[in-house]
């Protein structure tokens, strides 16, 4: 259990003069759940945007479970078991429930499938998919919904069709960011609830700045202020840190 | 030399600030309101209309500067008008329906001008002392060459002054970086819309004006600017006033340069010439898709690609069908049965003429599944898709006249050319998306077009003729103009042969698209319709799926385009009767008409459209007008097209249902059964 699944070497993005990820170097063990906080434009979400491939860092590089994935388009990054979940909702509106986790589930099948079967044989004759997709609804608790269209559901239920968008891509790590956005405090306890309920096989990588959540869910949190890295370690650990004090809790109360 | 070179410069600027005068209009009001204006062209003709009845009672001398005055007034109240009306009920939804809807008012405001000015060429005149020569530095020019340029100059500088001095324009140019934050601190943007597109419609009648002096009026004025008007606008960047400045000038001055001194040899040594190339009608577009692939927000373009465009989706019909799948199965054996008689209840009653008829319908319901394939499946909207009907029809004759007659190996070539024509096309156009993927289409399609006037081999603008299909393959087979025999007394010959062959391909196409979009490949490319960037993060390279999506449906088209060639009507193929750009336009309205996303409506759609024209046109000329009042009044109140009007008439019977009237005598559960 000690092995990184996802690790990140002297992590740079730079947007002209600006620095906005400086140099930073993480790494998430198998099963963990890391947080990463830090106060607004401490890079959190371009250090997310790296690791999920929606931009491509200046300098250093991102390994998962060892291969290098630096330059990978996005898609090939999940294929290999690299999810990530939205902040805003969302899922495919027009399409049924089922449908949604189906065609989540079919991708983990892709390469499996030939390009004559991909082509012609009926979407729902696939064994293996249709089984997935029902453990899905049913881990999301919506398997009584799957012919309802996704656009038709309640909130917290197209976030939960959302948290099973990624559970159906089979993945290693889950990355989240902010998944409690905007949200009261029932609801963001729901949301938390429902995450490590379904995603406890998970490693999951959480980017929030509701600290007190963090404290309570996290295995490990890091800390970022203006780009860098500022501590690592246990929310103990951190919580006692004289930096992360200074820095990011006492600005926070000011 | 040079004095001819100069000449003709400032022949190219002339024209180019004509441009400007259009693309200004075009460009500022995409800019505000997202609006992609197809009628802007019609309401440059119309500027130019109002101006000849302006001018005939008050002779050229004054009647000119009234009508420069007038008819730029009266445009801009109807330009006005055409926004409060149509566009209005729009915003909100996805910036395509605009382009759809303004190209139903190309339609009614064309056939208009038709009905009220009559269809001849006109003359637009300008007094004699604006038409004379003179010559400064033995530069031999029309005065009336200087007039457009500086008057043009005169209304883009005090169009530049009013966005960037005033507060009107202040707002107006806030508006276009950011509407939602102008409506924040409190302005009410949406008043400026009307004030915008009447302005731009205002400035399109000067154009229009100016341009009919220079040249002539006509009916297809309005046709033949608004394509390099939009290749200004994109070439500039979308709401963009200085691109629209610059774009002008480069396409005016780029066109004139290429018909001047196309195939003039440049500089000769030892045996080697430097050519000019005949690429006249070509270089605007390449150059526009050059752009588009390396700066896709133009040159000048500010905003990013697709800023606003995620607001609103492409509305597809498959949604809230009444019917049951094995009704819906039933109901289309059915059909196709029916189909099956329909010719010989034809010859029975002696309308032999409808197998005809029907012959076009089939061909034109393939393309429009075609369409339905990328449009309502993988949510991407070609403006040019007429391309692959044209080519495929081009592909299909030029086999039969050069390799074989067979019918087999000219249709598979047809659909096999144009599946690689839709991968080459489809990779360097798939990089950009929304309006931008419509527009670098729209210019492949113009490519195609001007391409076939300039090949040697594809017969110019007469077009290709003198082939004839032969069923069968390999040199066996029987030509399907000998094919006759008697059936009951009636005579079975080649019309009636080939309709059901177009009827059979016909089905085929369907259920293989039907297939494909219920196989793991069309799961995929829905989800891509409904949200990409979640395809991507499900795990899908997205690029790829839109690309085989495109193939398939070139491909498709390219049956249609074949099928074309192979009619027993069709004796000539020419570029405006496959390449046009209206084509495009045509198949658009045909799949949003019958309902897009459900590969039926699309077909049932060009029934309807051409039953409709069949119908209107023995009545009246204009059909072409009803046929776009339906099409409007379809974009605003029915945009899933025909196949969801059984579920909003039993929406509408449900709401009277519950207002307390159960006494009509329609209960939800009959009007589903009798549907």
């Amino acid at each position: 259990m000690t092995e990184a699944v996802l690790e990140t070497d002297g992590l740079t993005k730079r947007f002209g003069e600006l620095t906005a990820v400086d140099d930073i170097s993480l790494s998430v063990e198998d099963g963990e759940f890391r947080s990463v906080i830090g106060p607004n434009g401490a890079g959190k979400t371009t250090t997310f945007n790296l690791i999920t491939g929606a931009l491509k860092p200046s300098e250093g590089a991102v390994l998962f479970k060892g291969e290098d994935i630096t330059t990978m388009p996005p898609h090939d990054r999940v294929r290999r078991g690299l999810g990530r979940s939205f902040q805003i909702t969302n899922v495919f509106g027009g399409l049924t429930v089922r449908e949604n986790v189906r065609v989540a589930a079919q991708s983990v099948y892709d390469d499996d499938i030939g390009p004559v079967s991909a082509m012609f044989r009926d979407k729902n004759s696939f064994d293996g998919i249709t089984k997935q997709t029902t453990e899905v609804l049913e881990q999301i608790g919506l398997q009584h919904r799957g012919e309802e269209k996704a656009e038709t559901l309640a909130y917290g239920d197209q976030r939960r069709l959302e948290i099973g968008l990624v559970l159906a891509t089979d993945p290693d790590i889950v990355m989240l960011d902010e998944p409690t956005a905007g949200m009261s405090s029932e609801e963001t306890q729901s949301t938390m609830n429902l995450i490590s309920e379904v995603l406890a096989d998970q490693s999951l990588m959480l980017i929030e700045h509701d600290i007190d959540l963090v404290m309570r869910v996290s295995d490990k949190i890091t800390v970022l202020t203006r780009g860098q890295e500022l501590a690592t370690g246990t929310p103990e650990e951190v919580a006692n840190n004289e930096d992360v004090r200074d820095a990011y809790l006492g600005g926070a109360r000011e | 030399m040079v004095a001819q070179f100069v000449e003709q410069l400032i022949n190219g600027l002339t024209l180019g600030m004509v441009y400007v005068l259009l693309a200004a209009g075009l460009s500022v009001i995409f800019g505000v309101m997202d609006v992609i204006n197809f009628s802007h062209g019609e309401l440059f003709a119309l500027g130019a209309y109002f101006a000849l009845s302006i001018i005939a009672p008050l002779g050229s001398g004054i009647g000119f500067w009234v009508a420069l005055l007038a008819a730029p007034l009266i445009v801009g109240v109807i330009g006005a008008g055409i926004e409060r009306v149509t566009i209005r009920p729009l915003y909100g939804r996805n910036p395509l329906y605009h382009i759809l809807l303004t190209f139903g008012l190309v339609l009614i405001i064309n056939d208009l001008i038709k009905l009220v000015w009559g269809t001849e060429q006109q003359q637009l005149v300008v007094p004699d002392y604006l038409t004379q020569s003179i010559s400064v530095f033995s530069i031999q020019l029309s005065l009336y060459n200087y007039f457009i340029i500086g008057f043009a100059g005169v209304l883009a500088v005090g169009t530049w002054l009013l966005l960037n001095r005033t507060k009107y324009g202040m707002i107006i140019r806030a508006g276009s970086q950011d509407r939602q934050m102008v409506r924040n601190v409190g302005i009410d943007i949406d008043r400026y819309y009307t004030l915008v597109f009447g302005f731009g419609a205002a400035l399109a009648a000067v154009a229009g004006i100016v341009l009919g002096g220079y040249q002539s009026v006509s009916t297809g004025m309005g046709n033949s600017v608004i394509i390099p008007a939009f290749v200004v606008v994109v070439l500039g960047g979308l709401g963009s006033f200085r691109g629209a400045v610059f774009g002008g000038l480069l396409v005016g001055v780029v066109q004139t340069m290429m018909r001047v001194y196309n195939g003039t040899t440049l500089f000769e040594l030892g045996g080697f010439a430097l050519t000019i190339p005949n690429l006249q009608g070509l270089t605007v577009f390449l150059l526009m898709i050059g752009v588009l692939l390396v700066k896709p927000q133009g040159l000048f373009g500010t905003r990013g690609d697709e800023s606003e465009g995620g607001e609103g989706e492409i509305l597809v019909g498959s949604s809230g069908g009444l019917l049951t799948d094995s009704t819906r199965t039933k109901l289309g054996i059915l059909f196709i049965a029916a189909m099956i008689v329909l010719p010989i209840l034809l010859l029975f009653t002696g309308s032999r003429y409808y197998v005809l008829v029907m012959n076009n319908i089939l061909i034109w319901a393939i393309f429009a599944l075609s369409l339905d394939v990328v449009m309502g499946y993988a949510g991407l909207v070609p403006l040019g898709h007429t391309m692959f009907y044209g080519v495929g029809a081009y592909t299909s004759a030029l086999v039969m006249l050069h390799f074989t007659s067979s019918f087999v190996v000219a249709i598979a070539a047809a659909i096999l050319i144009c599946a690689v024509i839709a991968w080459i096309v489809g990779s360097l156009s798939i990089r950009v998306s929304g309006v931008y993927f419509a527009m670098i289409t729209l210019a492949f399609a113009e490519l195609f077009y001007n391409a076939v006037f300039r090949l040697g081999f594809t017969g110019g603008s007469d077009g290709l003729l003198g082939f004839e299909p032969t069923m069968g393959i390999a040199g066996l087979g029987v030509p399907l103009s000998e094919i006759s025999f008697a059936f009951m007394g009636y005579e079975i010959e080649q019309q009636i042969i080939f309709y059901y062959i177009g009827l059979l391909l016909a089905v085929l196409a369907f259920l293989f698209a039907r297939r494909v979009m219920n196989a793991p490949f069309g799961s995929v490319i829905q989800s891509i319709r409904e949200s990409e960037e979640r395809a991507e993060f499900v795990g899908y390279n997205t690029v790829k799926y839109k690309r085989r999506a495109f193939v398939i449906s070139g491909g498709i088209a390219g049956l249609a385009g074949g099928l074309l060639a192979a009619s027993p009507t069709t004796f000539v193929i020419s570029p405006d009767q496959t390449l046009a750009w209206i084509h495009s336009g045509e198949v658009i309205v045909i799949a949003l008409l019958g309902g897009m996303g459900t590969l039926f409506g699309p077909m049932l759609g060009a029934g309807a459209f051409f039953g409709a024209e069949e119908i209107l046109s023995q009545y009246t000329e204009q059909w072409r007008m009803i046929i776009g009042i339906i099409f409007v009044l379809f974009v605003i109140y029915v945009p899933r097209g025909l196949v969801s009007v059984p579920s909003l008439v039993v929406q509408r019977f449900d709401r009277f249902g519950e207002g307390g009237k159960p006494g009509i005598g329609i209960d939800e559960s009959e009007v589903q059964s009798d549907d």
